[in-house]
């Protein structure tokens, strides 16, 4: 797997930029569903359908962010991915830090990496 | 290589889109797509397509699933058929070969060599 980091087609890079814009609010629930794991789990009350969402919302980022560049961002959600198929109190840091750093490799920059100057 | 005619089947948008846009740019292929499994079944059966594109998790009907279905139809039995999968571990791999897939194409994928990959997995000369 080598994600693109900077597309050789102009037009390929644009339209990978526009499709980034339009999947971006699908990216924020993807996320919102990974931070109220994080709630829950800091809490000591994580739900198993809140768990399992996470879980889903982890495996899309993961499967779907390098595509458009992100490619640290498909590492750290595919770690979230294992990390909360075997949760426990004691991974509540450790899911914390992970998220927060999903959601700064995914929404620092606002778009996706070398799509930039394609357009 | 240009004109291949290949069905993708994947239930998100996004990744859809950027697969389908990378296949007709970068290898002028024509491009059939599908939501769901039942969605690509029906889809399969219609074009008759030289190749299918399958992602491994859907809702309802998954991958594997419709693979299966693919399989049992006499006229969609003998399409080379190419996973799309974001699991990594090579025990999800070999698992899916075993079912009688060409390969499996790990997601995220490089939209600018995605058409290198099933080439190469079906054998096309390049």
């Amino acid at each position: 797997m080598a994600p693109v980091s900077n597309p050789p087609d102009p037009k390929l890079a644009a339209a990978i930029h526009a499709i980034w814009e339009r999947a971006f609010s699908t990216v924020h629930r993807e996320l919102e569903a990974i931070d109220k794991a994080v709630v829950e789990l800091q809490r000591g009350c994580l739900e198993e359908p809140t768990r399992a969402a996470a879980e889903a919302a982890a495996h899309k980022i993961a499967g779907s962010a390098g595509t458009f560049g992100f490619t640290e961002a498909s590492r750290v959600a595919r770690e979230i991915e294992d990390l909360v198929q075997v949760l426990t109190p004691e991974h509540a840091s450790a899911l914390t830090e992970l998220a927060v750093s999903l959601r700064m490799h995914l929404l620092a920059s606002g778009g996706p990496p070398g799509a930039e100057g394609g357009t | 290589m240009a004109g291949r005619r290949v069905l993708l089947i994947e239930d998100e948008d996004h990744v859809r889109e950027v697969a389908q846009m990378s296949l007709e740019l970068m290898a002028d292929w024509d491009v059939a797509v599908a939501a769901s499994g039942e969605e690509g079944i029906h889809r399969a059966r219609e074009l008759r397509p030289e190749l299918i594109l399958l992602d491994v998790m859907m809702p309802d009907l998954d991958g594997p699933a419709t693979f299966e279905r693919l399989r049992a139809d006499p006229t969609t039995a003998s399409i080379p058929i190419i996973f799309l999968t974001a699991k990594a571990r090579p025990a999800d791999r070999v698992r899916l070969t075993e079912l009688g897939a060409l390969g499996v194409i790990t997601k995220p994928f490089d939209p600018a060599t995605l058409h290198l990959d099933i080439a190469r997995l079906a054998e096309w000369p390049q």
